[in-house]
């Protein structure tokens, strides 16, 4: 059956490719037998083999054996094959559907005996898509990650960023929080910019896709991901380029990750439809002090501040006489916050996708839903996703592609992180446990209505999820059209017009009851209320001419020559409001009009990008890469330093080079040798980064209010020398497979310098700037990193893949000016330093508590108070650790603490396949990162009346206590709380980061081609000492906020079932 | 053979391609990349016509009401009569202290040259604007004058505070500009002055906008003339500094006589001329509603009002030279709430001990029953708000000057005061007793010119003035009286001298040293009338610099600390760094 099958397909695949390229063979035949006699007196040169199938040894039938265009046969049922070849020195390709492709070096045999392996999806044989082609890892010169999806069926709630984790080595993909598709940071050999954007360029189907997120949210925290808006199931092949990507010019030096969105691959319709659902389940609680922990707490907290014992005693939460107070009930509560604002959840998916055609169009239509609920009570996601993908052939020579893509999100979104006001996840964390969510008479009856502010002013966080409300609404329309035309028969002409356009609509509303009141500098903001709108529009050209030729069948020439161009707008426009008459009133023109405030911004930018490239291949054993490109972009100051200049404009130039050489290919490799393959590969390439702000090469006047009149200053100096960033790549790289193919594996060595690269330079006072953006500043990146791929076990019913991904990346920070700088963010400070890595963490470091103040005093240690004067630490103060032994605790005694970079990082795959089941596991590694856990800084700083940690129970209380913890002590006067390793952790982790248990169904009926069932667990298990909720987690995409857990909804770990049908 | 032809076509492609790709370069790429900004105005699109040269001028103001807390940080905590409140940080109680960090931001001079560069753009593009006639003569000068004083009176301020400084007239365009040294030639404090009266001097425009002008009207409830510098006060100022006694007279003499014009009536007589009005609303005297009661004293009116009253009152006008608006409708908010205020403020400052003191040691003048052994401005310059003394002048339109409440905690409106009338009037009689008028300077401090000139009858055709001498010496101050002959009513007879609307007694001068004397007085006069409004610091490094003795301000300053409970220590320190003449704040580059 499966034989009978499989001999149908072989033989319409071969027809297919007759269809395909029987024209030029046979158009090649004819001139080659005009002009050159020798070649075809060659090609009567016969190689025979025989196939089989490397799991069963019996042979194979039915699989394609090729000699480049010329020449092609099938196998036979005994698996043999016989093929006319010019020379014994050439190439065979082996393939066959379910088979992983093979290429066979002759080395002067004529006679072969081959095994083929079925498909894993790893070998140097895949296909990498790139921008203009699909071509053979093994020919690649560059380094490149391919992925091939196929349509992501078993995890359609991650969006492709998310993907993307633990799939491509030295690609680090950390998601930003557990909120409904906010997806990940993405960073490709480390951090190229300190100030630029350090996201790798995508690429969708030929055209650049954004995935900025212009302007911020109006809930903080958040993030708008426009990844989230390919829909992943789409997705048919990633391929990430991470060197040598000139070709992008001043927009490569991040590297670039193409992607490319499914299409039909053959005329006959096929119908696939696939239904999900998913379990939430709520992140793991951290431990905080519970009611009775909490009043002691809040007793000391109170002393500490100054308040007399009597006059706590009189406060309504230490009255213990529900007789007497009024309030015993409101405040005699032990209350689990979190249980308020976490929940565990359900997702939802369908999605349903069409190709099919004839020999005039083919198509690929996708429509999608999904569902989506976060484990923060009120974040949820609803999303419809439409894609049509099409190709047509107009005439022999005109063929076009249509890609046209919307998805639109709704979403219910809070604020997220740090935010003692509006952030749920943090006031159910800070919030009193003594009280309750609803309101509560003096008879202890519970009111149905949620409570208000408490007698802290902190909010109620059941009111943030209830009764706050924040939405966005956001959409991208995405689409494009390219038009190819074949001039000659080497040479092609084509033209990609393309548009996206993206709009993200925000309401917010915060009522007046429950949600502590804000400050405005003239009058207090009871309620708040606010709408933004922000869009994005982008026009995209490619055109370029392309020219493919092999000569002599040795030679293989392709060359390249083309112009990119973007215009892009992006304008945000927000107004608030405040103080709504009532809570019912929730629109932003219901707030007091005095009040009301209205922003926003507007950015235009434009690129142009004329690239050339020729790649050169000899007999499929040496290769050469050259591309070239040359940029304009209107944000390059007319005085650039470097590059071009031409007509007053400044233009990037960027070239590189590659070389690729396979060794194994050789003869004299020698024709025993187990290695099948064995190749060198280099590149030098130069790229840029040309995220330095739209305008900042221009003198502009920006408004200047005095009383109602609006004046105009000068909004800076400007630098008209302002450039592109500049990254120098150098990769050097060796690619090996053996044992048939069985084991692949990759190791990569390489260099990336960022020169140019933007700074703030300080200048002089008398200037009346702080300081200018400059290129003048330096960076390098260098690693190592190791790939390695196997097929364990193949036996017939027993099949086991294991994968591993390595990679170590050292940064090192080069030039900046004064060769230091320090950056505050997030609470943490961060050193820039020459000869350092960029983002150490830089604060104090501790030696424990002091456990008697005689101990103290005689420490010597002294730290300064606001006024100037100078205390001695007491007991239970932190001890911190006197650097430069003045005895004084100031910003002298700061030292590095570590950086949020890990050593290194990766992921190990397994993939064991048993009859119809397969068992798909993915784990994730990051080794050696240090986090700032400014979450428990909050949670640990015993400085206020919030609730603090479990931990903070072991608080030193008495002379001579010995403990970690210091004391409570209001306002922090000693600065126990100084930035230092108090709250610094290890980062590291390893992560069961997906399981997928995938069973075929077995089906007799004929109507349905196929059905899959499939288990999918994500995050299931995470080994690390972090202390926080997860150790993953992204409070911004710049540098400087890595590895700063800045309390973002936590990751959570999730189980999806789902069912594929095929029709 | 076919190989190299195929090579060389794909060259000759090549080649063509690479010369069609230049050719699209090489036109049109220009415009593609020339992106002007939406949401800001590109250079190219600013100072194309008056509108803009006006809201150049606007925008400069906005931005100088930034420096408002600075300036009378470091023109007040650095003298003798403000002090560090036990809120104060370690960078205010610096200031006071004179042991100023190079760090403390108080100190930075950028902010300054940050209006400065503002100002220089402004200056050089209004010059083009006038050379392509997107201006006419008249509005340039106008608006070229005030921006150019506005920027002299930062450099004095420049030169007061960090001595040697970098005497910044270029606009710089770039950031090679910015780098470039050359751009910041530091010049010393002398030949600043030099330079400043050298440029301030030129300006071709020295009188205010008149009415009619887009820049004097009345928005959001605010007559706007006052918002603008007075020219020739900066000349003044910059001649007196610079010890040309002469021209420095002759511009605040101007100044003087501005309501000198029109119809004779009460803005003639008393506008900038400390006179009378028999209103108190609009002369500002110091009374008392029952003769002699000091619990009587009028606070609803009179003196303390001029601090409360609204912009374009008459009362406010006669008094006010140069003031500012701070609204809390709109941005900036009001610092000076935060720096004076206990009530919604910081309250990081108050009133030295030194000063009460002084006040305290005046003598008001007898009535009946007896004088009154205070100066009641100190009552209502200073109020105790919970015990503590509170520096009141900046609050007045915030807290209620009887309950000492907000009306409205959030809505801090107030005000900036840069100049008034008896800033003017001392000066000028610095200027007169150098110049040896030291009788005039004597009167206007006192009891007038009048006072000073007493009529010895009913015959007043040579006395109440000055007329014999050279201008701007010669006042006339003429009044016959009701029924005197002949019958005068001369320009100056309402002026009755700053101590005398005080209530208080004349200051004995010895006939053995009338010049040291009357300076002396002269300065303390400004300490008890101006006290706070930004102008002791430079008072008195003004005579200790003419003098060449430090000891002039070491020592108030030294016994302002001691007062106020810093360590004798510290206030020895002060005292010795600025006998040494370490006068100046580091200048941090």
């Amino acid at each position: 059956m499966i034989h009978s099958n499989l001999k149908h397909i072989s033989k319409a695949s071969v027809l297919l490719l007759f269809v395909l390229v029987g024209e030029t063979t046979l158009a090649q035949k004819k001139q080659i037998v005009k002009q050159k006699p020798s070649v075809v007196a060659a090609q009567r040169m016969t190689v025979t083999g025989v196939v089989n199938d490397h799991s069963t040894g019996k042979p194979l039938a039915g699989i394609t054996v090729s000699y480049a265009d010329i020449a092609a046969d099938l196998t036979d049922e005994k698996g043999i094959f016989s093929i006319k070849v010019p020379s014994l020195d050439v190439e065979l390709h082996l393939k066959a559907e379910g088979f992983e492709p093979r290429q066979v070096s002759l080395k002067g045999r004529s006679e072969l005996s081959i095994s083929m392996l079925t498909e894993t999806g790893k070998s140097f044989q895949q296909n990498a898509v790139l921008h203009h082609e699909s071509k053979p890892m093994r020919k690649n010169t560059a380094s490149i990650g391919s992925i091939g999806f196929n349509g992501n069926w078993n995890r359609p709630f991650e969006s492709i960023d998310e993907l993307l984790q633990g799939q491509v080595t030295g690609l680090q993909s950390i998601r930003r929080s557990g909120a409904t598709s906010k997806g990940a940071n993405l960073l490709l050999r480390g951090q190229n910019s300190l100030y630029g954007s350090n996201m790798p360029l995508v690429i969708v189907d030929g055209m650049i896709f954004d995935p900025s997120d212009y302007g911020n949210s109006l809930m903080g925290g958040n993030h708008t991901n426009p990844l989230s808006l390919i829909n992943s199931q789409d997705i048919d092949n990633v391929s990430v380029i991470k060197d040598a990507s000139s070709e992008y010019g001043a927009k490569g030096a991040n590297g670039a990750i193409i992607i490319t969105t499914g299409r039909a691959k053959r005329q006959a319709t096929s119908i696939d439809f696939g239904v999900y659902g998913s379990y939430n389940q709520m992140p793991d609680q951290l431990p905080m002090m519970n009611a009775s922990d909490y009043r002691v707490y809040l007793g000391e907290i109170l002393q500490s501040k100054g308040m007399g014992i009597s006059a706590i005693a009189a406060m309504p939460y230490m009255r213990d006489d529900s007789l007497t107070n009024s309030e015993y009930f409101k405040y005699h509560n032990n209350t689990n916050w979190q249980d308020k604002v976490l929940r565990n959840s359900i997702n939802k998916n369908y999605f349903l996708k069409v190709t099919g055609g004839d020999n005039i169009a083919t198509y690929a239509l996708s429509i999608g839903f999904t569902n989506m609920e976060g484990v923060l009570k009120s974040n949820n996601l609803t999303k419809y996703n439409t894609r049509f993908n099409a190709a047509f052939n107009f005439s022999k020579r005109l063929t076009g592609q249509a890609n046209l893509a919307f998805t639109y999100n709704e979403q219910s979104l809070r604020t997220q992180g740090i935010d003692a006001k509006t952030s749920p996840l943090f006031v159910a964390l800070t919030k009193s446990p003594l009280l309750v969510a609803n309101e509560v008479n003096e008879k202890g009856i519970f009111s149905p209505n949620l409570g208000d502010t408490d007698i802290f002013g902190v909010s109620n966080p059941s009111v943030l999820i209830e009764k706050a409300q924040g939405t966005s609404k956001n959409y991208r329309f995405a689409g494009s059209y390219t038009f190819n035309y074949d001039l000659a028969k080497s040479l092609k002409a084509s033209a990609m017009i393309g548009v996206f356009y993206d709009k993200n609509r925000e309401n917010i509303f915060l009522p007046r009851k429950g949600v502590a009141d804000d400050t405005l500098s003239n009058a207090i903001a009871d309620s708040r209320l606010g709408t933004q709108v922000r869009r994005l529009f982008s026009t995209y050209f490619d055109a370029k001419l392309e020219y493919d030729k092999t000569i002599n069948n040795d030679h293989q020439v392709a060359s390249r020559i083309g112009l990119r161009y973007q215009k892009n707008a992006a304008e945000q426009d927000y107004t608030l409001g405040y103080n709504s008459a009532t809570d019912e009133l929730i629109s932003v023109q219901n707030g007091v009009g005095a009040l009301r405030q209205t922003g926003g911004g507007i950015n235009e930018w434009n690129w142009m990008n004329s690239y050339f490239s020729t790649e050169y291949g000899f007999k499929e054993r040496l290769f050469l890469t050259f591309s070239a490109a040359m940029d304009g972009s209107s944000r390059f100051g007319p005085d650039a330093k470097s590059g071009l200049g031409i007509n007053g404009v400044r233009y990037a130039f960027m070239p590189s080079l590659g070389a690729a050489w396979i060794v194994s290919s050789g003869s004299d490799f020698g024709t025993s040798s187990r290695v099948d393959l064995f190749k060198l590969r280099a590149t030098l390439s130069r790229s840029g980064n040309d995220d330095i702000g739209n305008y900042t090469a221009r003198q502009t006047y920006t408004s200047q209010n005095f009383l109602g009149m609006q004046g105009l200053v000068r909004s800076g100096v400007p630098n008209p020398s302002i450039q592109w960033e500049t990254s120098t790549k150098a990769n050097a790289g060796i690619d090996v497979a053996f044992w048939n193919d069985r084991v692949a594996m990759s190791l990569d060595l390489y260099s990336s310098t960022t020169t140019d690269m933007l700074v703030y330079e300080k200048v002089l006072s008398g200037s009346g700037f702080e300081n200018v953006l400059t290129n003048g500043g330096a960076m390098r990146n260098s690693g190592f990193e190791a790939m390695f791929n196997m097929r364990a076990i193949n036996r017939p019913a027993l099949k086991w893949d294991l994968g591993f991904n390595y990679a170590t990346n050292r940064n090192k920070i080069i030039k900046v000016p004064n060769d230091q700088f320090l950056t505050n963010t997030h609470g943490a400070t961060i050193i820039t330093q020459n000869g350092a890595s960029a983002n150490v963490f830089f604060g104090y470091k501790t030696n424990g508590v002091f456990a008697n103040s005689t101990d103290a005093v005689a420490s010597g240690l002294k730290t300064k108070n606001a006024d100037g004067s100078y205390s001695n630490f007491q007991g239970g103060d932190v001890q911190f650790v006197d650097l430069n032994g003045d005895k004084i605790i100031d910003e002298k005694d700061m030292q590095q603490l570590g950086s949020a970079a890990p050593r290194f990082h990766g992921s190990f795959s397994s993939k064991l396949s048993v009859a119809r089941f397969t068992i798909d596991a993915l784990f994730t590694f990051s080794q050696g990162n240090e986090i700032f856990n400014q979450l428990r800084y909050y949670l640990e700083s015993a400085s206020g009346t919030d609730n603090q940690l479990n931990s903070v129970v072991n608080r030193w209380r008495t002379e001579g206590q010995v403990t970690s913890m210091p004391k409570v002590s209001f306002g922090d006067p000693r600065g126990n709380n100084r930035f230092s390793d108090r709250w610094i952790e290890d980062g590291s982790y390893l992560r069961l980061r997906n399981i997928t248990l995938s069973y075929d169904l077995f089906l007799k009926e004929k109507f349905v081609k196929n059905a899959s069932l499939y288990l999918t667990g994500n995050n299931l298990l995470t080994f690390t000492k972090y202390m926080g909720y997860d150790p993953e987690f992204s409070a911004g995409n710049a540098g400087f906020a890595q590895g700063i857990d800045n309390g973002l909804d936590p990751l959570f770990k999730s189980v999806t079932m789902g069912i594929r049908i095929g029709l | 053979m076919k190989r190299k032809r195929d090579i060389m076509k794909i060259c000759r492609m090549e080649t063509a391609l690479l010369l069609l790709v230049a050719a699209v370069f090489s036109t049109g790429c220009q415009k593609i990349f020339d992106i002007k900004p939406k949401d800001t105005l590109d250079q190219s699109q600013m100072y194309q016509n008056v509108y803009d040269a006006d809201a150049a001028v606007l925008g400069i103001y906005g931005k100088f009401m930034g420096l408002a807390d600075r300036y009378i940080i470091l023109n007040e905590l650095r003298g003798d009569l403000l002090d560090c409140t036990q809120n104060a940080d370690e960078n205010l109680r610096q200031i006071s202290t004179h042991a100023v960090g190079v760090d403390n931001p108080y100190a930075s001079p950028k902010p300054f040259y940050e209006l400065i560069l503002n100002c220089n753009d402004v200056l050089e593009n209004f010059k083009k604007m006038k050379v392509q006639n997107k201006m006419t003569e008249l509005e340039f000068n106008q608006r070229y004058s005030d921006i150019g004083a506005l920027r002299s009176f930062i450099y004095l301020q420049l030169g007061i505070h960090f001595g040697k400084v970098p005497y910044v007239t270029s606009s710089i365009k770039n950031v090679d500009e910015v780098k470039n040294p050359d751009t910041y030639p530091v010049i010393g404090f002398d030949a600043l002055l030099d330079s400043l009266i050298a440029f301030t001097e030129k300006l071709p425009y020295k009188d205010l906008y008149p009415a009619g002008s887009n820049l004097n009207i009345t928005v959001d409830g605010y007559q706007t003339q006052k918002f603008f510098v007075n020219k020739k006060v900066i000349l003044g100022d910059l001649y007196l500094w610079k010890g040309n006694y002469q021209s420095a007279a002759v511009n605040y003499r101007e100044v003087m006589e501005t309501g000198t014009q029109g119809v004779a009536g009460g803005q003639y007589y008393s506008l900038y001329k400390v006179g009378w009005d028999s209103n108190g609303d609009v002369d500002h005297y110091i009374s008392y509603s029952r003769a002699g009661d000091a619990s009587t004293l009028v606070q609803n009116t009179q003196w303390r009002i001029m601090f409360e009253q609204p912009f374009g009152s008459s009362g406010f006008d006669r008094e006010w030279v140069w003031v500012l608006p701070f609204d809390s409708k709109f941005n900036p908010e009001n610092p000076l709430i935060r720096l004076f205020s206990p009530v919604g403020g910081s309250y990081t400052v108050r009133p030295s001990q030194l000063v009460t003191d002084m006040w305290n040691a005046e003598t008001q003048k007898p009535a009946q029953g007896g004088s009154i052994p205070y100066d009641a401005r100190g009552l209502l310059s200073t109020k105790q708000i919970g015990g503590q003394p509170v520096v009141m002048k900046y609050l007045y339109n915030y807290l209620n000057y009887s309950s000492l409440l907000p009306v409205n905690p959030l809505a801090k409106t107030g005000k900036w005061f840069l100049f008034r009338q008896t800033h003017l009037h001392m000066r000028f009689s610095e200027a007169a007793n150098r110049s040896r008028k030291h009788k005039l300077a004597w009167g206007l401090l006192n009891s007038g010119i009048a006072g000073a000139f007493p009529a010895p009858g009913s015959d007043v055709t040579n006395f109440h003035n000055t007329l014999n001498e050279p201008y701007p010496f010669n006042f006339d101050a003429r009044n016959s009286g009701s029924t005197g002959v002949p019958y005068y009513r001369a320009d100056w007879y309402r002026n009755i001298g700053i101590r005398s609307r005080a209530n208080l007694v004349d200051l004995a001068i010895p006939a053995s040293d009338s010049l040291l004397s009357i300076e002396n007085g002269l300065i303390k006069e400004t300490a008890l009338e101006n006290a706070f409004e930004g102008t002791r610091w430079p008072d008195l490094l003004r005579i200790a610099i003419r003098r060449n003795d430090p000891s002039f301000v070491a020592d108030k300053v030294y016994n302002k600390l001691i007062k106020s409970g810093v360590s004798a220590g510290a206030a020895s320190t002060a005292r010795a760094k600025l006998l040494a003449r370490d006068w100046y704040l580091p200048f941090k580059w």
